[in-house]
């Protein structure tokens, strides 16, 4: 081994052994400790080679208690979410899901990236995921498109109250 | 005469009214009638990130929605009809989770009960074949095609089996009776990079990059998608992601009812062919129009 190459320590007094349970028990995470490490995930992401921490390392790191490396590792959020991984996986690991648990965990405690924050409120805004301008509206027409559909958000944002989710969107530090 | 509630989803209202008008030209003319879904608002497929239950709630919302219509719902984007397919399947399996997404339905006086069926574009197009090469009057012989399917369409195949994941054939098969050849190429299954664009676009676009390198690498005159999100991250990107990497790509992105459609022999204003980012003009001229 060259002298230059270098090695990561993990130091088991600063592992937190109920991670893996804490992703475990989120749906999104549920399958996270079927996983044996055979790096199909890794192998077979297409984008494998522009990850800092690959998707089998992350769930190692999770199993292993990682927890603080795993939530404010970059990977988690630039997972395109291909389902590449989740189709190959011979133990059926939901890794996209699992991926979804950790971003989960990490905007609560860490916050949201800013232009994923922007989508938050646009949805308590309008109740869709992007902004229907009025130039955007007199395209439609112009085209002979039929009117946009109906899109009163107020029940929505009800259910997004009870969800916590303007609390979240909110209280949310700008990455 | 075929009735289905139709759920465009955000992006194609928002910034590609080409795939919506070249779809809905196209189903009228083969006597495919669209109920619109109101009041849906997004599948909440962008909010897996931030909370799961919230995408998940919103997602029983649109299918809840579409139950009360009583129609099979077309889903036109291929993210949404992933993201709604899926969710289908896991609370239709969850009893738990069935009652929990009910209770915050009960807030708009909705519930699911029975589950619905959905579709994809890509199916109902390709359940008429035979009939749409019937319709051929303009053929595009010499068109050399990338088939573009969008990820969620195919992946997992647990919940989506509407084609097969690893070496799916339906769009290359409604690509061919146009006239026009599709083509190999080694990177057709990866992703295009849209889910990634409200995290870090620099990744995004280096994703989308690779798929533009590669399909003209491998011969192809043009890129054919079925999924509004592919459409968005190849064609209105491409300007973007050709300046970011200092290249030129001028790789046309064709919605596959576009492409359609003008074999069918509809005109080219219609099917909002002008409206592409990167003008598909080797499609015109093989069209003679």
């Amino acid at each position: 081994m060259s002298e230059k190459s270098e090695r990561t320590v993990v130091k088991s007094t600063e592992l937190d052994q109920n991670f893996k349970f804490e992703v475990a028990e989120t749906f999104a995470g549920r399958t996270v400790l079927d996983c044996f490490q055979c790096g199909m995930c890794s192998s077979n992401c297409p984008y494998s080679d522009l990850l800092d921490i690959k998707i089998h390392q992350v769930t190692k790191m999770v199993l292993l208690g990682m927890r603080e490396k795993v939530l404010s590792c970059r990977t988690i959020w630039v997972c395109a979410t291909c389902y590449m991984c989740e189709e190959r996986c011979p133990q059926g690991v939901e890794l996209a899901n699992v991926m979804f648990a950790l971003m989960n965990i990490s905007a609560r405690e860490k916050g949201i990236p800013e232009g994923l924050k922007q989508l938050g409120e646009l949805l308590l805004e309008t109740g869709r995921a992007t902004h229907l301008s009025p130039h955007r509206l007199k395209i439609r027409s112009s085209l002979g498109l039929p009117e946009m559909p109906n899109t009163d958000a107020a029940g929505l944002r009800e259910i997004l109250h009870k969800l916590k989710f303007d609390q979240l969107i909110e209280g949310a530090e700008k990455d | 005469m075929t009735r289905y509630s139709f759920y465009m989803g955000c992006q194609t209202p928002a910034r590609l009214e080409y795939c919506e008008i070249s779809t809905r030209r196209v189903l009228k003319t083969i006597g495919v009638d669209l109920l619109d879904l109101q009041n849906a608002g997004c599948c909440g497929c962008p909010y897996k990130p931030i909370n799961y239950d919230v995408a998940l709630a919103m997602a029983a919302r649109v299918l809840a929605q579409a139950e009360e219509n009583g129609l099979d719902l077309l889903v036109l984007c291929s993210s949404c009809l992933g993201w709604l397919s899926r969710v289908r399947d896991v609370l239709f399996q969850e009893e738990k989770l069935l009652r929990e997404m009910n209770a915050l339905l009960r807030i708009e006086g909705l519930s699911l009960e029975k589950g619905i069926n959905i579709v994809g574009l890509l199916q109902v197009l390709h359940s008429r074949i035979s009939d749409l090469q019937g319709r051929v009057k303009v053929p595009l012989e010499g068109l050399k095609v990338a088939t573009m399917y969008g990820c969620h369409l195919l992946r997992p195949s647990r919940h989506m089996r509407i084609d097969n994941p690893e070496n799916p054939q339906l769009l290359d098969e409604l690509v061919e009776i146009t006239g026009a050849k599709s083509i190999y190429w080694p990177l057709k299954l990866w992703c295009c990079g849209a889910t990634t664009l409200p995290v870090d676009s620099r990744f995004s676009m280096s994703l989308a990059r690779k798929k533009i390198l590669d399909a003209k690498r491998s011969g192809a005159d043009c890129i054919v998608t079925i999924c509004p999100s592919c459409q968005l991250t190849l064609d209105s990107m491409q300007p973007i992601v050709s300046k970011e990497f200092n290249e030129e790509y001028d790789l046309p992105v064709i919605f596959y009812p576009q492409l359609l459609g003008l074999a069918i022999g509809i005109n080219p204003k219609e099917l909002g062919l002008e409206r592409n980012r990167v003008i598909p003009n080797v499609l015109l001229d093989i069209a003679g129009k």
